[in-house]
């Protein structure tokens, strides 16, 4: 009995191949199947086989790689992969994929060559897949940060800052990175580009010009300088920088300029009425820039950097009653100021006023008894002045303070000799020689004295002590 | 007695001249400055970078927490280390300043390295507190809050490339600030920066001083976590650095990376993934696997094998195939059998555990003493002991679990290693030789195993291959660490693991190294921090204690043992800038140093340990365990000249070379402990 005819047989078996030819795996299939069960070889092998035929199955190129890394033998994945992504430049999954292979298989320097790659393939592309760029800069920008690796470093902040949305950060970085390495010339090239596309970012031109300045260049700085002012002619860091490069060439008349307009765009900043004076001041202009330091006293006397200014602008031009003025007057605010008391008593001994220098003298050893110093200063003073009994007093005072400083005794001495106060003069150099007994001129002064008073004995005792003292201190021969 | 003189008094003996050269080092830290929740000292960086420089340098790392009473007693204290995370670490400084100046007046020397950290918090005037200024002046430097620079505004006035550069250069404006630090006369500066456009001129951030040594951040080690993984360079020398700021040069250093003259060579498997089966034949077991491809292939290697007990309270894994594999493995004479816990703790702290076992949750008795105790009943031949525990999971066991082991008698390591290759290239990826536990110590495994290279078993699996990269860079320049073939049973489950772990035997099998098990490594570890140093004269040293250590090392040029005038010394080995010196098995030992060589037939090398070294008529005579394989030099002999040696299985005659040393294999035996002798022919 026949239950099937042939035609039906012959059917059954038709569609059974066709389903069979359909459904059995591919070597695609079976490759990733023996992959997974752990057939390293099998897998590698169908997966090859496969790619013969479809060459361009990215599904089976990553595949391979996975069978090769699980076979401990990741070094021959890059090949294949590699020729792979060559024909579909660009393709981020596959390229990925390679890089971190390479990675994970410590091939160093073929994958620094490949993220290059990658990188200059991906930023070709029509619509740059900005954030997956960005994150493979990012890792090459730190592993060479980290490692030093300076070209590595700059090459991709270089990158970065054309890519990403901290375009200023990271150029920011990059011309740190330069300026440590003491590449200054490659920080101005690349700060200058970045000038160029930024032509009013003011922080940025200046900085421009600082390195110019740096390099020595004076005039690249300025053109720099004048081309931004020209764009931003009220940008106070522009002009100050110009100003102040003027002024160190001892240019005041264009510093001046600069001072000015700075003046006018920022009343209330004393350091550009100040540095406006300084250039009045170079070119004789007293009057106004005592005008100006004048006003900056005024709007806040409690400085005493405003007042030191115009002090000085008189003293240095030999302005001593002026300059003495305002001292008086800064000293009434100031009272404890010992530099400008002792500019002071300059003052006045320069400006001829001699009798307030002594007073203003007098008045600082009141305050302050000890200080042998200006103690010192006012016995000078008096002396200068012949003024002698009082200049006995601050030398008497001096060598208490001082015993052990010859001049004061021998200074007491003289002049209390040539006040004719002979028996103080005697009295003052026994004293000194009680501490220097070996002093032979002193001796003979006293010894002269005491001729003098008619005390012969003594006159011989003094040199008889001398001699004694002095050939005890030969000793032996 | 007041504090300060109670201090002065303790620290004294340190400085006399019959008292053990101090060792210790005192690490100041804040628990709250820890990271991690656990605020285990782990995680501390003088834990995690410096401490393995300091062990190098023979040094004894010992915490101390700032917040808890600072100790008056400092005997045996070299130095006092701070590593201090901030210019303002400590909730109050000056107690901690107080303390550190009486210290140093008492003549511990003292090392600042980070940041100052002794600023105070709640001011904002950038100076320290007259305690904390007086401290840093007896320290020889003054410093003052940091400075703001950028790359136009400082430059390098001088370095001191011995000193630093080491792994990396200073990068003056990376982090943007500077410390301030000006030196009294008579500091050394290691790192002179000029400044220009404020009022500082010039710091010397890196200097060292006759009592101790600074480096300030950002020139004592950067840190980056932007790369994966996390990047560490030494900027200054940690070896040069804390050499001259705890004044270590000539002094012996306790040596564990180094026995009989050659580096300790240790291979060691933890027992996980012993059941799993294997890719390799999906019939067998990692185990099996392992047998056939690793312990056939190194029939004579010793191995220190490790299993997880709980698995033979499961029927599931007491058939009897896995039983007879097991008792097969530890059976072998090269096999040091180990336990490696009961239900492998996974967290110690928590008691997670890795294998879940019905009606049982961690217990530390069960998992440290039972574990082994299982292992002998069931696997291990009558009288064999395990004596040996290797830690598991995050392996950070308690002072409890510590002291568990060590009462019950075992040995103990795992935890810490560390790697230093291509992706981790610093000194600062390596762990040091223990952690401490409260009174106990934890032996840390030398380097790090396979799951720290595979992604903690997540691939790539061929990972471990880099080791060797980590095996080199610990050899050379430095010895730094033995070599630690160290990796699981799972590493047999996969082609890629296994072809990675055959690479590093066969690196470890071309190089002159002895051999070990794991046990004798913990011993020697233990020993390092038992072992007293005095020096009762120039060039002479008795040391007492750690017994199992058997080399001190020297750094540097010191002359050379004189063999006859030392006792417990058996020979000596130059490599690499340092001298191993090679002691005896019991101790005391008295190291004389001779500024030439002297006469004395000693040990050059050897890949076994040597015990019972004799010099004899020209000779020696020693003993060694037979069953392997050996290779041995004696030195000190005549060159030319030919010498009978005769042990187990060998009577041969082998000639000097011309420096008078004799190179002989000697051939594996049924005996054990055996006789060589060494005599001119």
């Amino acid at each position: 009995m026949t239950v099937f005819s042939w035609t039906e047989t012959g059917l059954f078996l038709a569609a059974t191949a066709a389903v069979g030819g359909l459904l059995y795996p591919s070597e695609y299939t079976r490759g990733i199947m023996h992959r997974d069960t752990g057939d390293r070889s099998r897998a590698v092998s169908f997966l090859q086989d496969y790619l013969k035929r479809n060459p361009r199955h990215k599904g089976a190129i990553l595949a391979l790689g996975d069978a090769y890394e699980a076979g401990g033998r990741p070094e021959e994945a890059v090949a294949p992969l590699l020729a792979f992504y060559r024909h579909r430049r660009g393709d981020l999954e596959t390229g990925r994929a390679l890089l971190g292979l390479m990675d994970r298989a410590g091939l160093e320097e073929p994958s620094e060559a490949f993220r290059w790659e990658l990188i200059s393939d991906l930023r070709a592309l029509p619509a740059p897949p900005v954030k997956d760029l960005e994150a493979i800069l990012y890792q090459a920008f730190q592993g060479a940060a980290a490692r030093q690796d300076d070209e590595g470093t700059t090459r991709a902040l270089a990158a970065l800052a054309e890519v990403s949305g901290d375009a200023e950060g990271y150029r920011g970085l990059m011309i740190r990175l330069l300026l440590e390495r003491g590449r200054l010339d490659a920080a101005v090239r690349l700060l200058g580009d970045a000038a160029k596309r930024s032509p009013l970012n003011a922080e940025l031109r200046r900085t421009v010009a600082h390195l110019h300045a740096l390099r020595g260049d004076e005039a690249s700085a300025l053109a720099e300088l004048d081309d931004a002012a020209r764009l931003m002619p009220r940008d106070t860091g522009l002009l100050a920088d110009r100003a102040e490069l003027h002024a160190r060439a001892r240019r005041w008349g264009k510093a001046e300029a600069d001072f000015r307009r700075l003046v006018e765009l920022a009343p209330g900043e004393p350091a550009w009425s100040r540095e406006l004076a300084r250039c009045l001041l170079e070119q004789g202009g007293l009057a106004e820039a005592v005008g100006l330091y004048e006003g900056l006293i005024r709007s806040r006397p409690e400085e005493r950097e405003r007042w030191w200014n115009l002090i000085y602008a008189y003293s240095d031009r030999g302005l001593h009653d002026d300059a003495a003025r305002r001292l008086k007057d800064y000293l009434a605010r100031f009272p404890g100021d010992e530099e400008a008391a002792g500019l002071l008593v300059h003052e006045y001994e320069s400006g001829g006023r001699l009798d307030e220098a002594i007073r203003a003298l007098q008045e600082r050893v009141r305050l302050n008894p000890q200080n042998a110093a200006r103690r010192k200063s006012l016995a000078n003073l008096l002396m200068e002045e012949e003024r002698l009994e009082e200049a006995v007093e601050q030398h008497a005072a001096l060598a208490a303070l001082e015993p052990d400083a010859r001049e004061h005794w021998m200074n007491l001495a003289n002049v209390q000799e040539t006040l004719g106060r002979h028996r103080e003069a005697a009295a003052s150099l026994e004293g000194f020689l009680a501490r220097f007994p070996k002093d032979g001129k002193a001796a003979e002064h006293l010894a002269g004295l005491y001729l003098h008073l008619g005390e012969k004995q003594k006159s011989i005792e003094v040199l008889r002590r001398y001699f004694k003292g002095r050939d005890a201190g030969k000793g032996a021969p | 007695m007041n504090f300060l003189a109670a201090l002065a008094l303790w620290a004294a003996p340190a400085l006399a001249g019959d008292a053990a050269v101090a060792r210790k080092i005192l690490a100041l830290y804040d628990p709250s400055q820890i990271p991690g929740g656990s605020r285990e000292i782990a995680f501390h960086p003088v834990h995690q970078h410096a401490e393995v420089v300091l062990n190098h340098l023979g040094l004894v790392v010992q915490y101390l927490d700032v917040t808890k009473p600072l100790p008056a007693a400092l005997e045996g204290v070299r130095g006092i280390l701070s590593w201090a995370p901030a210019l303002a670490a400590y909730e109050d400084a000056r107690p901690v300043c107080r303390w550190l100046d009486a210290a140093m007046k008492a003549g511990v020397r003292v090392a600042l390295v980070g940041q100052v950290g002794l600023f105070p918090r709640k001011s904002s005037h950038g100076r320290l507190e007259p305690e904390c200024e007086a401290a840093l002046k007896t320290l020889g430097a003054e410093t003052r809050d940091n400075v703001r620079v950028d790359p136009l505004t400082v430059k390098i006035a001088e370095q001191d490339k011995k000193v630093v550069g080491m792994e990396r250069q200073p990068d003056l404006t990376e982090r943007g600030v500077i410390p301030v630090l000006r030196l009294a006369p008579g500091g050394i500066s290691h790192l002179s920066l000029a400044l220009s456009g404020g009022a500082v001129r010039r710091t010397d951030p890196v200097a060292t001083t006759p009592r101790g040594g600074i480096a300030l951040d950002p020139f004592f080690m950067f840190s980056s976590e932007e790369v994966e993984p996390r990047q560490y360079f030494w900027i200054t020398d940690p070896f040069a650095f804390f050499e001259r700021a705890f004044a270590t040069e000539g002094l012996p250093r306790p040596d564990p990376t180094t026995l009989s003259g050659r580096r300790l060579f240790l291979t060691r498997i933890d027992g996980d993934g012993f059941f799993n089966r294997s890719e390799l034949d999906r019939r067998l077991t990692s185990g099996e696997i392992f047998e056939r491809e690793i312990l056939d292939r190194h029939p004579d290697l010793p191995m220190t094998i490790s299993l997880i007990a709980g698995y033979y309270d499961l029927a599931l894994y007491n058939d009897p195939a896995s039983l007879k594999l097991a008792r097969r493995i530890l059976a072998r004479p090269t096999v040091e059998p180990a336990s490696h816990a009961y239900a492998h703790p996974l967290v110690w702290r928590t008691g997670e555990v890795a294998l879940q076992i019905p009606k049982y949750s961690m217990d530390p008795g069960r998992e440290i003493v039972g574990s082994g105790k299982i292992i002998e009943e069931r696997l291990l031949a009558p009288g064999r002991r395990v004596r040996l525990f290797q830690w598991t999971g995050d392996c950070l066991p308690s002072e409890g679990d510590l002291r568990m082991a060590r009462e019950a008698g075992l040995l103990q390591i795992n935890g810490g290693g560390g790697r230093f290759d291509r992706r981790h290239p610093s000194y600062a990826h390596l762990y040091p030789l223990s952690r401490p536990a409260g009174a106990e110590r934890q032996i840390y495994a030398p380097t790090s195993n396979e799951n720290d290279f595979t992604n903690l078993w997540t691939g790539p699996y061929y990972g471990y291959r880099e080791v060797v990269e980590t095996f080199e860079r610990t050899g050379s320049p430095r010895r730094i660490k033995p070599v630690d073939l160290y990796y699981h049973f799972y590493s047999a489950e996969k082609f890629a693991s296994l072809d990675a772990v055959k690479k590093a035997y066969a690196w470890a099998a071309a190089r002159p190294l002895i051999p070990l098990w794991s046990g004798r490594y913990a011993e020697s570890a233990e020993a390092f921090f038992q072992m007293k140093i005095f020096r009762p004269g120039p060039g002479r040293f008795r040391l007492e204690g750690g017994a199992a250590l058997r080399t001190v090392r020297f750094d540097g040029p010191v002359g050379w043992p004189d063999l006859r005038a030392s006792s417990g010394v058996i020979g000596y080995k130059r490599e690499g800038g340092s001298l191993f010196v090679a002691l005896a098995e019991s101790a005391p030992r008295e190291l004389v140093l001779a500024p030439a060589p002297g006469p004395g037939v000693r040990l050059e090398e050897a890949d076994f340990e040597v015990f019972a070294w004799t010099p004899v008529s020209g000779g020696a005579d020693f003993r060694r365990d037979a069953r392997r394989p050996g290779e041995c030099v004696v030195g000190g002999l005549a060159p030319g000249r030919l010498y009978r040696v005769r042990g187990p299985g060998l009577d041969a005659r082998f000639p000097a070379d011309p420096r008078g040393l004799l190179r002989f294999r000697l051939p594996p035996a049924k005996e054990g402990l055996s006789q060589v002798e060494v005599r001119p022919a």
